[in-house]
């Protein structure tokens, strides 16, 4: 497996975590629910196939595909040294995989189940700062003052790196002051705020941006980039970047086409209608420079490399942020930044990993010893056969 | 230009296929319905193993009179899918369906003598 050569932090690493057992850190009443009834009966399940009918396939984890049935792609922690071997990762940011669909949901009291669970088996089983492992607490939009509490309660564990909303179909948008008390957390711990969205179009669902398409792939396009570009300008334009000044913002898992449109769109608007958006005391883009930044996966790949150049200069390579978004259907390889063609030694080295060290606060990660056996065949062929373990 | 034999007719079964490296090149060589391929084996997208991923009926699509979406597939004239993003590949030109501007290179392939035989080049 070729490696990039740069040390690459993944700032959007999904875990598939094991949903059933999750009740091992629950309390009743969800406790029995969720262990008499399976999470198949709470959590939603998108319309489509990941797999494409099989066509894609995960030899890293092969679960993740194998079953049909919500939860049963599952990985242990071990897997999350085996996925830093496979993509070339010196650090991750893990993220949850299963329960990112309650945000679509009306069981928001399941989710509020899940969500400290999960968070607990994260920070008792699988997270190791030491190794790179990193994670943020799930929140509920629809629980802002329950997520405040999950918050202050984990956000100063030393693998909690960031305070991560499900944001798809969040209602009202997350601008909105009733957030304040997940944001005054968040602010206070130093954590950044991260906007993870989901795909729409559920099997049961509430109301999602992406309702009436027919097939994921119209879904999947949607769900993602219409839940992001909601959720900036409501963010943005609404003034949380000035109710909370030391807070950073960063948008996962829509590429980075939109962000130019948001960008240009909320200033044409802010020059015309200003005194709606009376906190903001500049325009949005500038906002955007200066506070909030962007995973790369799903990178677009134009035939022509000067138009993503150009969108990663309207961006700011300071503000672009590596990420794998593996075992999804439609991950980035690393690279997918390293070999592009328009980049600088440095500029690729901020994109895959020094823009995250230091807008999640990282300690510098340690060079893994696959790493240094890409230096030395001998080392490459004892950590190939498994006798060398990683320290 | 130089001939490599990679296998004898009859090892590689009907829709099976073998991972060769000739002159340095990962290479997968096909046999479908008695016809062999022969395609480089890294995705044009991430460079991915392409030629370890399966091999999928022909997706495709008409309107009808009433302008309606008909769906075929072909299962006898079956893509290679990328294993990694599902990018898929027409055996015979290389090119990507989705994109024919994008593909990946292949090589003459013929049975000679009971050997099956793949030409490089220059």
């Amino acid at each position: 497996m070729a490696r990039s050569g740069y040390t690459v932090v993944d700032v959007d690493a999904h875990y598939l975590e094991p949903v059933d057992d999750l009740t091992d850190f629950m309390q009743d009443p969800w406790k029995t629910i969720i262990e008499s009834s399976g999470s198949s009966a709470f959590i939603p399940k998108n319309v489509g196939d990941r797999s494409m009918g099989g066509r894609i396939v995960r030899d890293a984890l092969p679960s993740y595909f194998a079953s049909k049935v919500i939860g049963a792609g599952r990985m242990g922690p071990e897997d999350v040294k085996t996925i830093h071997r496979r993509i070339g990762l010196s650090a991750s940011i893990m993220v949850a995989n299963w329960v990112l669909g309650l945000a679509e949901t009306s069981q928001r009291e399941a989710g509020i189940a899940y969500y400290n669970a999960y968070i607990d088996y994260m920070l008792e089983r699988v997270t190791d700062p030491d190794r790179g492992i990193y994670t943020m607490p799930i929140l509920s939009w629809q629980e802002p003052q329950e997520s405040a509490a999950l918050l202050e309660r984990v956000g100063d564990h030393p693998a909690v790196v960031g305070a991560c909303f499900s944001t798809s179909s969040a209602n009202p948008p997350l601008g909105d002051e009733i957030y304040n008390p997940v944001y005054e957390v968040a602010e206070r711990k130093g954590l950044p705020v991260v906007f993870h969205g989901a795909t729409g179009g559920t099997l049961r669902s509430r109301g999602s941006y992406a309702e009436g398409v027919q097939r994921m792939i119209e879904a999947h396009l949607l769900g993602f980039s219409i839940t992001n570009l909601i959720q900036i300008t409501s963010v943005m334009l609404r003034g949380v970047p000035e109710r909370f000044p030391g807070l950073k913002f960063v948008f996962m898992e829509s590429g980075l086409f939109w962000v130019p449109m948001a960008m240009y769109r909320m200033d044409e608007y802010f020059l015309k209608r200003r005194s709606e958006a009376p906190l903001l005391k500049a325009l949005p883009s500038e906002y955007i420079r200066d506070r909030f930044y962007f995973g790369t996966q799903p990178l677009e790949s134009p035939k022509n490399p000067k138009h993503l150049q150009a969108v990663m200069e309207m961006i700011g390579y300071d503000n672009i942020l590596f990420a794998s978004d593996y075992p999804h259907f439609d991950y980035d390889e690393p690279s997918a930044i390293s070999g592009l063609p328009f980049l600088t030694s440095e500029q690729k080295r901020a994109i895959l990993g020094e823009n995250a060290i230091r807008v999640f606060d990282l300690a510098a990660p340690a060079q893994p010893a696959w790493l240094r056996a890409d230096e030395d065949p001998e080392l490459a062929a004892q950590v190939d056969a498994g006798v060398l373990r990683e320290e | 230009m130089a001939d490599h034999i990679v296998a004898r007719e009859g090892d590689i079964p009907e829709r099976g296929r073998k991972l060769v490296n000739l002159e340095g090149r990962p290479i997968g060589v096909f046999n479908v319905g008695g016809r062999y391929f022969a395609l480089h084996n890294r995705c044009a997208h991430q460079r991915g193993p392409l030629c370890e991923g399966i091999l999928f009926p022909r997706h495709s699509a008409t309107v009808d009179a009433n302008r309606r979406t008909v769906e075929f597939l072909d299962h006898d004239n079956p893509v290679l899918c990328c294993p990694w993003h599902g990018w898929e590949y027409d055996l015979e030109s290389g090119r990507c369906l989705a994109d024919e501007t994008r593909g990946v290179r292949t090589y003459p392939v013929r049975v000679d003598g009971g050997e099956v035989i793949v030409s490089i080049e220059a």
